[in-house]
């Protein structure tokens, strides 16, 4: 299917459970508390970032990164 | 847990989901001091439309504090002595700040689009490895270069083309792994690994640590400073409608690793072989 490049029209077989395994989906106020559970004790490092419009988006970026260093 | 970030800033995870502009090589260096002022540990970058080696080098000129590393930069097209060459000068400039992420890419980019003939990519970068580091000690403490492996041998280094030693000759090197085989690898010889994107905590804890631990008792090296570099799928927004959104698109990127064959293993330690196999 990879081959065929027709992976775009197949989203529908991953369901919400395979979802949350293999990714981490959460609200602003949610997302540092779920990474931190996630990779706790198993990572060094994690890769993070928001999409970045305005200054409001850095302050949020600048709290996220702060509520993710939290042990 | 250090917090890292991709360049350009505001770039989500690798692949699909781009900035809305992609890198800007003009905008590395406000990019890279932006991100050490929002507090990041670390920049990364890629190895796509850019040599990541220029994009580590503005951005070390730009920064005193974060750490800097290419996540990753394809190694076989590039021989060792140019990879160490690079690493050295960037280590020089950062100030011990750099981190030399390498990967094999896979044959088909190997050798069609950087016209290398391909050979079982662990080994390879096994001895890849084994050469950066002996070209090093070179450089730094004098010894003669004498290293002979099966991809290469190198055995010249004179005074006009040898670098100085520098304040932070070890130079850590992290290799790109999703298979238990480079995981062993990088146990081996590298100092840390940088996962992929669909490696799970379970898959990173039943099948990439214990093939990394394997590694590190078979050349008996500590882990104790290994490090474990995560990349995670993240959809994350301020309300559940705008989350609703970029969780589709997360979605869409599952499926497309899960189609990858590659990638099988990392599906089916979750129980999700079959989908992956059906994708």
């Amino acid at each position: 299917m990879a081959r065929a490049q027709r992976w775009e029209g197949r989203p529908a077989l991953v369901d919400d459970a395979m979802l949350d395994t293999y990714a981490v989906i959460g609200t602003y106020d949610e997302i540092a508390g779920k990474l931190r559970a996630r990779y706790a004790g198993l990572a060094t490092a994690v890769q993070f970032s928001i999409p970045l419009a305005d200054v409001r988006d850095e302050e949020m970026l600048r709290e996220l990164i702060a509520g993710l260093r939290q042990t | 847990m250090k917090i890292e970030t991709l360049l350009p800033l505001g770039k989500l995870d690798p692949g699909v989901r781009a900035a809305p502009a992609g890198l800007d090589i003009a905008q590395v260096a406000a990019d890279a001091a932006r991100a050490e002022a929002l507090g990041y540990d670390g920049i990364l970058t890629e190895e796509t439309k850019d040599d990541p080696f220029i994009v580590m080098a503005l951005a070390a000129q730009a920064t005193t504090r974060v750490s800097l590393a290419t996540a990753v930069a394809v190694a076989f097209p590039r021989s060792p002595t140019i990879t160490a060459m690079t690493a050295w000068s960037l280590q020089r400039l950062s100030k011990g700040r750099f981190t030399l992420g390498l990967g094999s890419q896979v044959r088909g980019h190997i050798e069609r689009r950087f016209g290398v003939p391909w050979s079982a990519p662990g080994p390879w970068l096994r001895e890849y490895v084994q050469a950066l580091r002996s070209i090093w000690d070179c450089w730094q403490n004098g010894t003669r270069l004498d290293f002979r492996g099966e991809h290469y041998k190198l055995t010249l280094m004179v005074p006009l083309f040898a670098p100085a030693p520098i304040e932070n000759p070890d130079i850590k090197i992290e290799l790109a792994a999703v298979n238990p085989y480079m995981c062993q690898v990088a146990g081996e010889v590298a100092d840390g690994i940088r996962a992929h994107p669909i490696a799970t905590p379970r898959y990173i804890a039943e099948t990439m640590v214990p093939a990394m631990r394997k590694g590190a008792a078979k050349t008996g090296r500590d882990l104790a400073n290994f490090t474990m570099c995560v990349m995670p799928l993240v959809a994350t927004a301020p309300d559940s409608e705008t989350l609703a959104k970029r969780a589709r698109d997360v979605r869409a990127r599952v499926a497309f690793y899960a189609s990858t064959p590659a990638y099988v293993l990392a599906f089916e330690s979750e129980g999700y072989g079959e989908v992956a196999r059906a994708l």
